[in-house]
C-alpha cells in the first residue's frame, strides 16, 4: 500500500510531461539507462542488483535495498546522482567506468526537473517477500521432538534394543535382511577404535575371543567409556566441529598459545561425561553463568574461547567489516554445528532454501555483535581475560594486579572517547600490548569472551553490507525453531545466555537430533542424516527419521549423556553385524542407506598415526597442558615431533602436521563434520617414504625381534597387533618369502631390523591396517 | 626373487582393473591425458563446457605489489606534478586525505612494434611487449597483504574459499595421469599461506601440490616424500610388491564391492611412478645450456626465479593444468612491498625480469604459447603518492596486470587508470573478472563451475565477475 501511495503521488503520467521534458528523457536519459544501466537493473534482463530496476519510473522511486534513487527536485540527495558522480568510493555506478562529466550534469539537472518519465510499470516489480514459515513447518527437522513407537518386527531374535527394531523393521518392508554378526576379533578391533582410537592388544584380543560373552563385552565397553583415551578421541570429534585451531589462519597467521585450554576443556568434559547441552550452553554463554567454585568458573570462562577461536584475517582494515565478519563466523559455527541449518546464507538476503530470514540473522547477528570478541588494533586480536586464582594473592600481587586492571581500564576508556580510525588503531594496539601480550601479572588467561559496551539491538547490513544499515532488528533466534524468538533482553546484557539456553531448549527441535545423527555418524561412518551440518531443504532426508526422533528424544530424556547413548548404539544387534553385505542387499542398497551391514571404514588420522605409535611402543603419555613452548614462532618451521596423541599436537590454520593432512585431517577453517575420505597417491607416498613411518616401523620391528625368534612368530605378532587377526596360510607364507628374498644382506643386527622394518612398513601401509571392517 | 611370489604378482597384474603394468611403463613427460583413465582418477581430464582458448594456466604472482605507474603504466602528469598535495582516497581509513604525488625516478622507452611504455625496471620485459596483453584497470578488494593476496587467490578477503587453482582443476582435471593437476612453486606460509592453494570444501585431490617453498632455494625443490632415503629403489619395488600382494588379498578378503579399497591399490602404483618420473620433470640439467642462459640460471640475481620459470614450463609441457610460480617470501614486508626505498623494486625487477621474458619466449618458441595462458601481477598495486617520503602505500584502487598466449589478444592495452595511475577509470576491470577471464579462455563458465557446499552452490567468482571479451582476439 505504502509503495502504492508513494508512486501515485509522483504520477506523472506521460500525457503530463511537456514536450520539451519528453525530449530530454529521450534524448539525454533513456538512451543512457538503457546502454549502461538495464543489464544488471531491469525486468526484462531479469536482473534486480540491490533490488533495483531501472527500467520503469516506479522502479527508480522505489528504489533497491539502499531505499530510492531519487530525491526529486534535490539531485544532491539522490542516490542515484551519488552513484553515477562517483562520490561514494562503496557506490560507484557503472561499475566498469564512471559516466562522461556531461552525461552526469545532464542526470542532475534531470532530477532536478524532477525527474520526468514516461516509463510506465506494466509488471509488478520482484520484492523480497517475507518468509512464509508455516509451509516449513512440516519438515521433519522443524517438527517438535515425539518418542515413536518401537516398531513390530517378524524376527523378533534379532534386535537386543529398540534401535534394532526400527532398523530391523525397515530392512523387512524391504525384504531384505541383516548381515551376519560380526567375528569377536573384527568387533573388538572395531569397538576399540570407534571408542578410544587405538587398536586392543593382543593380550585382550585373545581374552575377548576366548570369552565373546555379552556381559563381557559390557564391562570392555564400560571400561572403555570410563577412560581418559574415549574423552580424547570423541573430544578430537567435537573440536572437528568448532572449527578449533590454535592460530588465526588468515593473512598474518598469529599463534593462539592459551587455545590448549578450551582443547583440554572438551578432552575433559568428554571423559568426565559432561552432558552435552550443558557443554553447549558453557561454550556460547560460560562467562555468563553463575558458578559454585573457582574451578567450575574457570572451567566456563574457558568454554567461551569457543566463540573466539575462528579463523580471521585480524589485519582487514575495514574495521566494522572485521567485526562483522567475526559475528558472522560465529553465527555460521554455532548454526551448523549444533543445530545443522546454515544460517550464514542468510547474511545478504532471506535464506534461499530455509525459513531463515534475513531478520533472523541479524537478530542473531547483533547478540554476537553485543559480544566482545576481538581487541581493535591495526591488526586486531583475539579477546583474553585472565582466570581466577585458586591460591589468594599476597597484598603485593594484589596491588600489581589492580594497577595493571586500573591500567587497561585506563586504555578503554580512552578508546571510547575517541571516534578517529588512526587514533583508535594505536589506543587499541596499547591495550592488546597491555591486556594480552604482557597479560595480566599473577594470572593464567583464557581465550574468553565479555559482553560489549555498546550491547543493543542492531540495524540490518542491506545486502550484506556493513556500511550499508537498513530498519533495526531486535535481537533474537530463527523464528522456525523457537515459541518466542524475540525475547526479552535486560539492559547492559548482550542476549547471549538466552540465545544458549535457546539452542538446548526443549521448543528447540534441532539441536538433540543434530547431535545424535552425530554420535550415529561417528559409530557407523555415516549419519542417520548424511548431511549432518545441514538439515535444511538442501540437505539429505534422514533415512529413518523414527529412529533419529527416538534418539534424539532418548538423548533429552537420559539428561544429554553422550556416553549413554554410544553405550546403547555399540550393544545393538545393528551396530555388531559384520560388514560383509549380503549380496541382495549390496544390489538393493550399495550406498548402504538401510544398515544390512556395518560398514567398512577408513580409520581417521589420529588413529593412524596414534595406532603406530603405539605398537611401536614410542606413545608418550600426555593429558593436556601448553602445546608450545614460546608464544611466537612460525607456523611453517613448527617441527611436530612429539610423539604423543595426535589430538594434542597444535593445529595450527597454516600447517597441519603431514600425516594429519595427508588423510584428511579436518579443515581447521570450518565446521568439519564430515571429514573428506580421499585415496591419493600422497598418503602412498607418506606411508612408504616418510620418516615419521619408517622410524616406527623401525621401532615396531625391534619389538617383534626381541619377542620372537622364530620368523613366522614374528610375523603371527606383527599380524594380531597391526590388524587384530591371525595371518592367513598364503600371508604367511608371502611374508616369509618377502623376508628371504629382500635384496639386502642380513648379516648385522641392523641390517635385520632394517628388513623387518621393511616388513612392518608394508603392514601399516596395507589396507587392513588404514581400514576398519 | 622368489618365484611363487612372481607368480603372485603376474597373477595380480593380470587381475585387476588398472593395468598397472603399462601404465608403469609410460613415460611420463609428454604423456597426455585421456587415454587411461583405467584407474578410477578423480582427476581424470574432463572436457570444458566451452570452446577454450588456452588449455593451462601459468600463474606469475608478484607478492606484495609491484607498482604499476614505475614499470608498465606511464603517467606523464605524475612526473609533471610530482611534489605537489592532491587529494586521494585512503583505503585504510576510508576518507579522502591530502598526498604528495610522487613522480616515478624510472624512465619509460618505447618498445616493440606497439610502442608500448615500459620503464628501466624491465628491459626484458620490453622485449617481449608485442605478445602480452595489458590490463592497465586492474582494481580489487582487500588493502593489507593477507585479504588482497586471498582475494586474488581465492576471491574472497576472509571467507574460506577454494583457491583458483583448485577450481580449474576441479573444472577441467589433468592433462597427465603421473601428475597432479594443479602445482605451486615456492608458495609462501604467510599472507594466507596454504589456502593460497588449498581446497577448501573442494574434494581434497584439487589441493595444490607444492614443490619447495618460499625462502628454499629453488634449486632444492622437490615434492614431499618422493624418495625413502632408506632403501634402495629395488628395495623399494620389492616393498611395494609385498604391500600389493597383502593389499590383493585384504581386497580380496573384504569385498570387491568396496571401490575405495581398489583406489588405495591404484594410489601406491601411481605414487610408485611419481618416484620415478617426478624427479624427472624437476631436473633441469636436461635443459640445453642455452635455455638455461636464456632464464639467467646460474646467474645470482636471477637463478631463483629463472629456475621456477623453467620448472613451470616444463610442467606446462607435461600437461600439469594449473602452475603457480610465486615470486614470494615470509616477511610481514613481503618481496615488492616498498613502503620506503622504492628503488629496492630495481632489486625485485632484476630477479624477475629476465625470467620471464625467457618463459614467454621460450613458450612461444615451442608452440606452446598458443595454448597456454600466462598471467602476471601482484596482490594490488602501489599508490602514486609517497608514503615514509620515499616508499608507496598499497594500492588496491587501480593497477596493472598482464597475459600472454592462450587466446588472449597479443600487443594490447585494456583499461586505463587516471591522470596518476591512482584509480581505474576506464574499462575498468575487477579481480573477479579477472578470474571470470581467466575460466572463460579455459572453456569453463564461471557461472555454472559450481560446487554445492552447505546447501549453497559456491563459484570462484561468488555472485560476480564479467568475462573482459574484449580481451580475446
Amino acid at each position: 500500500m505504502g509503495l502504492c501511495a508513494l508512486a501515485c503521488s509522483h504520477a506523472l503520467n506521460a500525457n503530463e510531461l511537456s514536450a520539451e521534458q519528453l525530449h530530454f528523457f529521450e534524448e539525454r536519459i533513456r538512451p543512457v539507462l538503457v546502454t549502461h544501466c538495464y543489464e544488471c537493473h531491469s525486468v526484462e534482463a531479469d536482473k534486480g542488483k540491490g533490488g533495483l530496476y531501472l527500467d520503469s519510473r516506479l522502479g527508480l522511486i522505489q528504489g533497491g535495498d539502499s531505499g530510492s534513487s531519487l530525491s526529486l527536485g534535490n539531485p544532491e540527495d539522490s542516490l542515484l546522482i551519488e552513484a553515477i558522480a562517483y562520490d561514494n568510493p562503496d557506490l560507484e555506478m557503472p561499475p566498469e567506468e564512471p559516466l562522461p562529466d556531461h552525461v552526469v550534469e545532464d542526470f542532475k539537472q534531470w532530477v532536478a526537473m524532477g525527474a520526468p518519465d514516461p516509463r510506465e510499470s506494466t509488471v509488478a516489480l520482484p520484492r523480497q517477500e517475507g518468509v512464509d514459515y508455516d509451509s516449513f513447518r512440516d519438515h521433519w527437522a522443524y517438527r517438535p521432538i515425539e518418542r515413536p513407537a518401537t516398531p513390530e518386527v517378524k524376527d523378533a531374535d534379532w534386535p537386543v534394543s529398540e534401535i534394532d527394531h526400527f532398523i530391523l523393521a525397515r530392512l523387512e518392508s524391504e525384504g531384505l535382511q541383516p548381515a551376519g554378526v560380526a567375528e569377536p576379533g573384527v568387533l573388538l578391533r572395531r569397538i576399540f577404535m570407534d571408542l578410544v582410537g587405538l587398536p586392543p592388544s593382543v593380550e585382550q584380543q585373545k581374552e575377548f575371543e576366548a570369552d565373546p560373552s555379552e556381559e563381557r563385552l559390557e564391562a570392555i565397553v564400560d571400561e572403555l567409556l570410563g577412560s581418559r583415551e574415549f574423552g580424547e578421541r570423541w573430544g578430537r570429534h567435537w573440536l572437528d566441529m568448532v572449527r578449533f585451531a590454535e592460530s588465526t589462519g588468515g593473512g598474518r597467521s598469529m599463534r593462539m598459545p592459551e587455545a590448549w585450554r578450551y582443547r583440554d576443556y572438551v578432552i575433559r568434559s568428554f571423559a568426565t561425561g559432561k552432558p552435552l547441552d550443558q557443554m553447549i550452553r558453557e561454550q556460547i554463554a560460560g562467562d555468563l553463568l553463575p558458578y559454585d567454585s573457582v574451578e567450575q568458573r574457570r572451567e566456563q570462562l574457558i568454554a567461551t574461547g569457543f566463540l573466539v577461536l575462528g579463523p580471521h584475517n585480524y589485519e582487514l582494515q575495514d574495521k566494522e567489516l572485521l567485526r562483522m565478519e567475526i559475528v558472522d563466523e560465529q553465527i555460521d559455527t554455532i548454526g551448523q554445528a549444533f543445530m545443522a541449518m546454515t544460517v550464514g546464507c542468510a547474511r545478504c538476503h532471506n535464506h534461499m532454501f530455509d525459513p531463515i530470514s534475513h531478520d533472523d540473522y541479524f537478530a542473531m547477528a547483533a547478540i554476537l555483535r553485543s559480544t566482545h570478541s576481538s581487541e581493535y588494533g591495526n591488526v586486531n586480536n583475539w579477546v583474553e581475560r585472565p582466570l581466577p586464582r585458586d591460591e589468594p594473592m599476597t597484598a603485593e600481587q594484589q596491588a600489581e594486579y589492580e594497577q595493571w586492571e586500573n591500567d587497561v581500564q585506563a586504555l578503554r576508556d580512552k578508546f571510547a572517547e575517541n571516534t578517529k580510525g588512526e587514533t583508535l588503531k594505536k589506543i587499541g594496539g596499547d591495550i592488546i600490548k597491555k591486556a594480552i601480550k604482557e597479560g595480566p601479572p599473577h594470572h593464567e588467561t583464557a581465550m574468553a569472551v565479555r559482553d560489549a559496551e555498546d550491547a543493543g539491538d542492531y540495524h540490518i547490513n542491506i545486502r550484506g553490507d556493513v556500511h550499508n544499515l537498513g530498519k533495526p532488528v531486535q535481537r533474537g533466534f530463527l523464528t522456525i525453531a523457537s515459541s518466542n524468538p524475540r525475547p526479552e533482553i535486560p539492559e547492559g546484557e548482550s542476549g547471549r545466555l538466552q540465545l544458549a539456553n535457546w539452542v538446548v531448549s526443549e521448543e528447540n527441535p534441532l539441536t538433540s537430533r543434530v547431535m545424535a545423527n552425530r554420535i550415529w555418524q561417528y559409530l557407523f561412518g555415516h549419519g542417520i542424516v548424511r548431511s549432518p551440518a545441514n538439515f535444511g531443504g538442501m540437505g539429505e532426508e534422514p533415512s529413518h527419521p523414527e529412529l533419529l526422533d527416538w534418539l534424539a528424544h532418548d538423548l533429552q530424556q537420559e539428561g544429554w549423556s553422550a556416553q549413554a547413548m554410544i553405550r546403547k548404539i555399540v550393544l545393538s544387534s545393528t551396530y555388531q553385524q559384520s560388514s560383509q553385505p549380503r549380496p541382495e542387499a549390496l544390489e538393493q542398497d550399495p550406498d548402504n542407506f538401510l544398515l544390512a551391514r556395518q560398514s567398512l571404514r577408513r580409520m581417521e588420522a589420529e588413529s593412524i598415526r596414534d595406532s603406530m605409535l603405539h605398537l611401536a611402543g614410542t606413545l608418550e603419555p600426555f593429558e593436556g597442558g601448553p602445546t608450545f613452548s614460546s608464544k611466537n614462532g612460525s607456523e611453517y618451521n613448527y617441527k611436530f615431533n612429539h610423539p604423543v596423541r595426535s589430538v594434542y599436537l597444535p593445529v595450527l590454520r597454516n600447517r597441519v602436521e603431514g600425516l594429519l593432512s595427508a588423510f584428511d585431517f579436518a579443515n581447521p577453517n570450518m565446521v568439519a563434520t564430515d571429514r573428506a575420505v580421499s585415496t591419493v597417491p600422497a598418503q602412498a607416498l607418506f606411508l612408504m617414504n616418510s620418516e615419521f613411518v619408517s622410524e616406527q616401523s623401525r621401532e615396531a620391528a625391534r619389538r617383534l625381534l626381541e619377542a620372537e625368534t622364530e620368523p613366522s612368530d614374528r610375523v603371527g605378532m606383527a599380524f594380531r597387533e597391526a590388524f587384530g587377526r591371525d595371518p592367513e596360510a598364503a600371508e604367511l607364507e608371502a611374508s616369509l618369502a618377502f623376508i628371504d628374498s629382500f635384496p639386502r644382506e642380513r648379516t648385522t643386527p641392523e641390517s635385520e631390523v632394517e628388513t623387518w622394518a621393511a616388513f612392518q612398513q608394508a603392514l601399516f601401509a596395507s589396507i587392513d591396517f588404514r581400514y576398519v571392517p | 626373487m622368489n618365484p611363487a611370489y612372481s607368480a603372485s604378482r603376474r597373477h595380480f597384474l593380470r587381475n585387476t582393473a588398472c593395468g598397472l603394468g603399462q601404465v608403469a611403463l609410460a613415460s611420463m613427460l609428454g604423456q597426455t591425458a585421456a587415454a587411461s583413465s583405467a584407474l578410477d582418477n578423480p582427476l581424470a581430464a574432463r572436457d570444458p563446457m566451452i570452446k577454450p582458448t588456452a588449455k593451462r594456466v601459468i600463474f606469475l604472482w608478484m607478492m606484495g605489489g609491484p607498482s604499476a605507474v614505475d614499470t608498465f603504466d606511464y603517467k606523464p602528469e605524475l612526473q609533471k606534478r610530482s611534489g605537489d598535495k592532491v587529494k586521494f582516497w585512503n583505503s585504510r581509513y576510508r576518507e579522502f586525505r591530502d598526498e604528495k604525488v610522487y613522480g616515478s625516478p624510472w624512465n619509460f622507452h618505447h618498445y616493440g612494434q606497439t610502442g608500448h611504455r615500459v620503464s628501466d625496471l624491465f628491459p626484458h620485459m620490453g622485449q617481449v611487449v608485442d605478445d602480452l596483453c595489458f590490463v592497465q584497470s586492474m582494481h580489487t578488494e582487500g588493502v593489507a597483504h593477507g585479504p588482497a593476496s586471498l582475494f586474488m587467490h581465492t576471491g574472497s578477503t576472509n571467507l574460506i574459499r577454494p583457491s583458483m587453482g583448485a577450481w580449474v582443476s576441479y573444472g577441467l582435471g589433468t592433462e597427465n595421469d603421473n601428475l597432479p593437476s594443479f602445482m605451486t612453486i615456492s608458495a609462501p606460509a604467510t599472507k594466507g599461506g596454504p589456502r593460497l592453494y588449498g581446497p577448501a570444501f573442494l574434494p581434497a585431490h584439487h589441493q595444490g601440490t607444492m614443490i619447495g617453498r618460499a625462502d628454499m632455494p629453488a634449486k632444492d625443490a622437490r615434492i614431499p616424500h618422493l624418495q625413502n632415503p632408506d632403501f634402495s629403489m629395488m628395495e623399494q619395488r620389492h616393498k611395494l610388491d609385498f604391500l600389493q600382494e597383502i593389499n590383493q588379498s585384504q581386497y580380496a578378503r573384504l569385498g570387491k564391492h568396496e571401490s575405495d579399497l581398489d583406489a588405495v591399490i591404484g594410489s601406491y602404483e601411481l605414487a610408485f611412478k611419481m618416484q620415478r618420473h617426478a624427479p624427472e620433470l624437476l631436473d633441469l640439467t636436461e635443459e640445453s645450456e642455452a635455455t638455461r642462459k636464456l632464464y639467467g640460471i646460474d646467474e645470482k640475481e636471477t637463478d631463483d626465479y629463472g629456475r621456477q620459470c623453467l620448472m613451470a614450463r616444463r610442467m606446462a609441457e607435461a600437461g600439469v593444468r594449473f602452475i603457480q610460480v610465486n615470486y614470494s617470501d615470509n616477511k610481514a614486508t613481503p618481496m615488492w612491498d616498498q613502503h620506503s626505498k622504492l628503488h629496492l623494486h630495481e632489486q625485485h625487477a632484476k630477479a624477475t625480469d629476465k625470467p620471464v621474458a625467457a618463459l614467454i619466449k621460450d613458450l612461444k618458441a615451442r608452440g606452446l604459447l598458443e595454448d597456454t595462458l600466462v598471467i602476471w601481477g601482484g596482490e594490488f598495486g602501489r599508490t602514486p603518492y609517497s608514503q615514509n617520503g620515499d616508499g608507496r602505500d598499497h594500492n588496491p584502487r587501480g593497477f596493472t596486470m598482464f597475459m600472454a598466449g592462450g587466446g588472449v589478444k597479443a600487443g594490447y592495452v585494456h583499461g586505463a587508470t587516471d591522470e596518476f595511475g591512482f584509480q581505474a577509470v576506464q574499462d575498468k576491470v575487477h579481480m573477479h573478472d579477472l578470474h571470470a577471464t581467466m575460466l572463460h579462455a579455459l572453456g569453463l563458465d564461471h557461472e555454472k563451475l559450481t560446487f554445492r557446499y552447505a546447501g549453497r552452490d559456491f563459484r570462484l567468482t561468488d555472485v560476480h565477475g564479467r568475462v573482459v571479451k574484449e580481451l580475446f582476439a
